[in-house]
C-alpha cells in the first residue's frame, strides 16, 4: 500500500465526501475555467442600509486634532485644533462596474481656535465650517500575484467649505492677507487627517465582506480512503487592476471564474467531463425579506453544479459504503423479505450497502415544496447490499440500474449550508445475489425499502459546507433559493462589525 | 497423485487429513480440482456432486469455526452445529459435543462465538459464552472427554463476543468484551487457582483531538508471549487496528493500520477481522482486512517497528472501465510455519469464494496449488479457518454449500497442504 503525501491536510467535505484537504499545488489551468460560474450578487435595494452601517462603522462624530501651527510666515501661531466633525449623512452607490463610491457630508460645525503672535497671548476665534464633504470610491482588483484585494479606486476626495468669519473679527484684523486661508488649510487638513481613513477603512472593510477575497480560493480534496481527488479553483477574474463587477438593473455583482479537475479514483468511469458552458445571464431572484443590512447571495450556476458533480464523482464522491440506515418499511429478515429462497442465510444483522457508479451522474436543479434541491441520477450503477452469515460480512444482493437522489440545501441554524439526502431509489433493477448464483426475483416492496435505506445511510450524515472558511467572520447564510438556472444562497452579516 | 499438491478427501469416511499422495482421482477434473469432503467425483460429467447419504456424519457448521492443530494430536475443528444447536468438535473422525442440548439435555443452545487454541501437550482449549447470564465458559480436551468450567460470574460478570484465546504454559487465557461496558478484558488464573481479570488498556485516540474509542470490533485475536499476551482488536470507532501488549504486567498498545500514525489521518477502516500469530523470532505477525482498499495486509511487529505487506489486492473490473475492491478478508485465518512463513486463508465475501495463499521464501504470496482447488467448481466456500501443524502442514476446513442449495446441505470440507507443497 502506498500512501500519498498530502501536506497539510485537513477533514474536510465536499460535497458529501469526507476526506483530506491540501492546498493546491499550482493553479488550474485557464482552459478549464468556467466564467460567470458563481456570482456574488448585491441587492442594490440595500444600498441605503449599507449607507447607514458605513456611517456607524465611520464613526458619527469625528474627532478633530491638530497641533499648533505657525502661519503668516511664522509671525503668527495657530492654536491646537479641537472640536468634532458631525457626520449629517452617508451615501454608497455603484459608480461603474463593482466600483463603489461612498459619499459623506457633515453637519455645520465651529471649532474654537485661537490665533496670535508667538509668545503673545492668543486671541479666541470662533471657526465655522459651513459643511464638509468626502468621497471614497473603492474596488475589488487582483495584484499582480494573483491575490484578490479590496482597495481605493481613487485619492480619497474632501472638500470643507468654511463659514463666514467677518474680516473685521478682532482676531482675524491683525492677520495678513491670505492667513485665513491658511487657517482654511490648517482645518481641511484636520478633517482629512481624521476622517477620510475612517471612512476608507470602513468601505474596505465592507466591500471585503461584499466580495470577500477568500471566495478566491482553491484546494484539494482527497476523498476518503480512495485514489480520487477534486481541485477546485475560484477566482475573480479580469485583468490585474480591473475590477471584476458589473452592475445590474438589480444588483451589483461580482462575477468569479470556477475550475475543477479530478484525479480519478478506479472505482469511477473515465468519463469526459460537461463543456465549459458561458454564463451570460442572470435570471433575477427576488431578495429575501430579511432585516439584513446588505442582502447578497451566492449565485452558483446549474452548469457549475454539473461541473462539480462530474469532478466529484471522477473522484470517487458517488463510490459510497455506509450502513443502511435503520428505517420503517425495512424488516429485520431483509435478505428473505426481498428473496424468500435466503432464509436463514443472512444473519438478523444491519445491513450494509456500497454504490459503484458506472456512469456519470446527471444533475440539474429542482423545485421541491421545502425549496430548490439538486436531482442527481446515475443512469447505470450497482448498489451492493452485504449482511452478515454465521457473522461474516458478504454481499448478498447486488442491484444493478438506474439511480437516483435529491440533495436538498439547507441552512443550518448556525446559518451554515448542509446538503440533505431528501429521497433516492432504484429503478430498472435486476437483483442478483451469489447466494443464488444469479439473478432472484425480488419482491419490489421490500427491494424499494431496502434501497431507499441503503442511500439515505450513505448519504448520511449531511454534509455541512464549510461556508466559513471562506467568507468574513460572523457571515451566516439565511436562504436557499432558485431563479432559473442558478442557486442562489443568501448571506448576511459579516459587514456590521470588525 | 494430485498434481495440484492440495488433496481433499472424497468420501465421508476418509475425512480425516489426507496427506499428498493418499488421493486417487477419479476423473481429470477431480485430479485437477479434487471433490470436497462429502462429494465424489461424477465419472460421467467430470464434476464433483454431491453424496447425499453422508450427510449427517459430519458436523454441519453453520458460522465461523475454530481449526486447531495439537501437537501429535489430528487438527480438530470446533464451532456451533445449528441442528444441535450444540458446541461441536471434530477431528475428522468423530464428532464431540462440548456443550449445548446435545452435550447435555439442560444446557441452552450453544456455541455460536467459541475461540480455540492448542495446548502444547496436545490438549485443545475452548472459550464460548453461555446464555442466559453470558458467562464465560472454558473447555479442555482429556482423554475422558471435555472438562468444563465456568468463569466465576461475580469476578468477570457478563461477557460479550468476541472472544480469542490462547496457551501460556499450560493454562488458557481468554480475550473478551465485558457487556456492561463493551471494553476488552483478559482473564486467566493467578498461580493459586482464582480467576483475575486484567482490563486490556484503551488506546488514546489517533490524533491528540480525538478521545479514545468506545467500540470494539467482531474480532479479538490472541497470542501468547513468553511473560505476557498480545491481543489484536479492531477499534471500531476509529476504524484501526490496535496490537495491545502486555509483558511483564503492563500493557502497551499502538495503532497499525486504519491510520497514518504520522498525522493522524483516517486511511479508512482496517482491522476487521484480524488473525495473530508469534514468530519463532519473537516479532508478532498480524493479518488484517482492510476495507477501504479491499485488500489483507499482513505486519510484522518488532516492538515498535512495523512492516506492512499487502497479501492479496481483491479489486475487481467492473462495467465501464471501472474497477473496485471486492469485499474480500470478511473472514480471515492466518497461521506461521515453523521457519515463520505464513499461511493465510481468506474469505471473498463478494464471491463468497475462499481462497489460501501460502508466503514464499521471498516475502511475497503465491497463488497455491490448494488455491486451484478451492478455485474449482461454483460452490459457496464459507468460514475458512487453518493451522499449521508442527511439520509445516497445513490444516484447512471450510464449510461448502451448491449455490442455490438449501442451507442443510453445507458441508464441512478438509484439506492438507503438505509442508514440501509450498511455494
Amino acid at each position: 500500500m502506498t500512501v500519498r503525501p498530502r501536506p497539510a491536510m485537513v477533514a474536510s467535505c465536499l460535497v458529501g465526501a469526507c476526506g483530506g484537504f491540501s492546498p493546491l499545488a499550482a493553479p488550474l489551468p485557464d482552459e478549464v475555467h468556467q466564467v460567470n460560474a458563481v456570482r456574488v450578487a448585491v441587492d442594490h435595494g440595500d444600498l441605503p442600509q449599507l449607507a447607514e452601517t458605513l456611517r456607524s462603522l465611520a464613526g458619527t462624530s469625528i474627532d478633530l486634532a491638530a497641533a499648533p501651527t505657525p502661519i503668516a510666515s511664522g509671525q503668527f501661531v495657530l492654536g491646537a485644533i479641537s472640536g468634532a466633525l458631525a457626520v449629517a449623512g452617508v451615501s454608497v452607490a455603484w459608480v461603474g462596474p463593482g466600483e463603489l463610491q461612498l459619499d459623506a457630508t457633515s453637519a455645520p460645525f465651529a471649532l474654537a481656535l485661537a490665533v496670535g503672535r508667538a509668545g503673545e497671548p492668543a486671541c479666541a476665534l470662533q471657526w465655522s465650517v459651513q459643511s464638509a464633504s468626502a468621497r471614497v470610491r473603492l474596488r475589488v482588483v487582483r495584484t499582480p500575484a494573483g491575490a484578490t484585494q479590496a482597495v481605493l479606486a481613487a485619492a480619497p476626495e474632501l472638500k470643507v467649505q468654511a463659514g463666514k468669519t467677518a474680516p473685521s473679527d478682532p482676531c482675524l484684523q491683525p492677520l495678513p492677507s491670505g492667513a485665513a486661508l491658511q487657517i482654511d488649510a490648517a482645518v481641511y487638513s484636520a478633517v482629512q487627517t481624521a476622517w477620510l481613513p475612517r471612512l476608507s477603512d470602513a468601505g474596505l472593510h465592507v466591500l471585503r465582506a461584499i466580495a470577500p477575497a477568500g471566495l478566491a480560493a482553491g484546494g484539494q480534496w482527497a476523498l476518503g480512503s480512495g485514489q480520487g481527488a477534486v481541485q477546485v479553483q475560484t477566482i475573480y477574474p479580469g485583468p490585474t487592476g480591473a475590477t471584476p463587477a458589473a452592475l445590474g438593473k438589480n444588483y451589483a455583482t461580482f462575477s468569479l471564474s470556477l475550475a475543477t479537475l479530478a484525479d480519478r479514483d478506479p472505482c469511477a468511469p473515465d468519463v469526459p467531463g460537461p463543456p465549459l458552458a458561458v454564463v451570460e445571464t442572470l435570471a433575477p431572484a427576488p431578495s429575501p425579506l430579511t432585516k439584513a443590512v446588505v442582502r447578497r447571495a451566492l449565485v452558483v450556476h446549474q452548469s457549475a453544479l454539473v461541473r462539480l458533480a462530474w469532478s466529484a464523482a471522477r473522484a470517487g464522491a458517488f463510490c459510497r459504503s455506509g450502513a443502511v440506515a435503520a428505517v420503517p418499511g425495512v424488516p429485520l429478515q431483509w435478505a428473505s423479505a426481498v428473496a424468500p429462497e435466503l432464509a436463514g442465510w443472512v444473519d438478523d444483522a444491519a445491513a450494509h450497502a456500497r454504490l459503484l457508479p458506472h456512469a456519470t451522474p446527471v444533475v440539474e436543479l429542482v423545485d421541491l415544496a421545502a425549496g430548490p434541491a439538486v436531482a442527481w441520477q446515475l443512469p447505470d450503477a450497482t448498489l451492493e447490499i452485504a449482511g452478515r452469515s454465521g457473522g461474516v460480512q458478504a454481499v448478498v444482493f447486488a442491484v444493478r440500474g438506474r439511480v437516483y437522489g435529491v440533495l436538498r440545501p439547507l441552512v443550518t441554524g448556525a446559518g451554515q449550508l448542509a446538503l440533505h439526502f431528501e429521497s433516492g431509489g432504484m429503478d430498472s433493477a435486476v437483483v442478483s445475489s451469489p447466494i443464488a448464483g444469479g439473478t432472484v426475483s425480488a419482491q419490489a416492496a421490500a427491494l424499494d425499502a431496502l434501497v431507499r435505506a441503503a442511500l439515505q445511510g450513505m448519504f448520511a450524515p449531511d454534509p455541512v459546507l464549510p461556508l466559513s472558511l471562506l467568507l468574513p467572520a460572523g457571515t451566516v447564510a439565511t436562504d436557499v433559493r432558485r431563479s432559473g438556472d442558478s442557486l442562489w444562497l443568501w448571506l448576511d452579516g459579516g459587514v456590521g462589525k470588525r | 497423485m494430485d498434481r495440484t499438491g492440495l488433496c481433499v478427501a472424497a468420501t465421508a469416511r476418509a475425512a480425516a487429513i489426507v496427506a499428498l499422495g493418499g488421493c486417487a482421482p477419479a476423473s481429470p477434473l477431480c485430479e485437477s480440482g479434487a471433490c470436497p469432503n462429502g462429494y465424489v467425483c461424477d465419472g460421467k460429467t467430470g464434476q464433483c456432486k454431491p453424496t447425499d447419504a453422508l450427510v449427517g456424519s459430519t458436523p454441519q457448521f453453520f458460522g465461523r469455526f475454530s481449526l486447531v492443530a495439537p501437537a501429535a494430536q489430528p487438527p480438530v475443528a470446533v464451532g456451533y452445529w445449528p441442528e444441535r444447536q450444540s458446541l461441536v468438535a471434530y477431528d475428522g473422525k468423530a464428532a464431540s459435543f462440548v456443550a449445548g442440548p446435545a452435550a447435555r439435555p439442560t444446557d441452552p443452545p450453544m456455541g455460536r462465538d467459541v475461540a480455540a487454541a492448542a495446548g502444547s501437550d496436545g490438549s485443545v482449549h475452548l472459550a464460548w459464552i453461555r446464555p442466559g447470564g453470558d458467562t464465560l465458559h472454558l473447555g479442555r480436551s482429556s482423554s475422558g472427554g471435555w472438562q468444563v468450567t465456568a468463569v466465576d460470574g461475580s469476578v468477570l460478570g457478563a461477557v460479550a463476543a468476541p472472544l480469542a484465546i490462547t496457551v501460556a504454559g499450560d493454562a488458557p487465557v481468554v480475550a473478551v468484551r465485558r457487556a456492561s461496558s463493551g471494553l476488552p478484558v483478559v482473564v486467566e488464573r493467578d498461580a493459586a487457582g482464582a480467576w483475575i481479570v486484567d482490563a486490556v488498556p484503551v488506546p488514546p485516540g489517533p490524533r491528540k483531538d480525538l478521545p479514545p474509542p468506545a467500540a470494539f470490533g467482531r474480532s479479538f485475536s490472541m497470542v501468547a508471549l513468553s511473560d505476557g499476551v498480545a491481543l489484536a482488536l479492531h477499534d471500531a470507532t476509529y476504524g484501526d487496528l490496535v496490537l495491545a501488549v502486555r509483558n511483564g504486567g503492563a500493557w502497551g498498545t499502538q495503532r497499525i493500520a486504519g491510520v497514518d500514525v504520522a498525522t493522524g489521518l483516517d486511511l479508512g477502516d482496517a482491522g476487521d477481522p484480524s488473525a495473530l500469530a508469534l514468530a519463532p523470532d519473537g516479532a508478532l505477525v498480524v493479518a488484517w482486512r482492510d476495507a477501504g482498499r479491499g485488500e489483507i495486509r499482513m505486519a510484522r511487529v518488532a516492538g515498535a517497528q512495523v512492516q506492512a505487506q499487502t497479501v492479496v489486492t481483491s479489486l475487481a473490473p467492473g462495467p465501464a472501465g471501472t474497477v473496485a475492491p471486492q469485499w474480500a478478508g470478511t473472514a480471515l485465518a492466518m497461521a506461521l510455519r515453523p521457519d515463520g512463513r505464513a499461511a493465510v486463508a481468506w474469505f471473498n465475501g463478494s464471491t463468497w469464494r475462499s481462497s489460501l495463499l501460502l508466503q514464499r521464501q521471498t516475502g511475497t504470496f503465491a497463488p497455491t496449488p490448494a488455491k486451484t482447488a478451492l478455485d474449482s467448481g461454483a460452490n459457496l466456500q464459507l468460514w475458512p479457518s487453518l493451522a499449521v501443524d508442527q511439520d509445516g502442514a497445513v490444516h484447512l476446513a471450510w464449510v461448502e454449500v451448491g449455490r442455490g442449495r438449501a442451507l442443510s446441505t453445507a458441508r464441512l470440507v478438509w484439506a492438507t497442504v503438505a509442508a514440501g507443497a509450498w511455494p
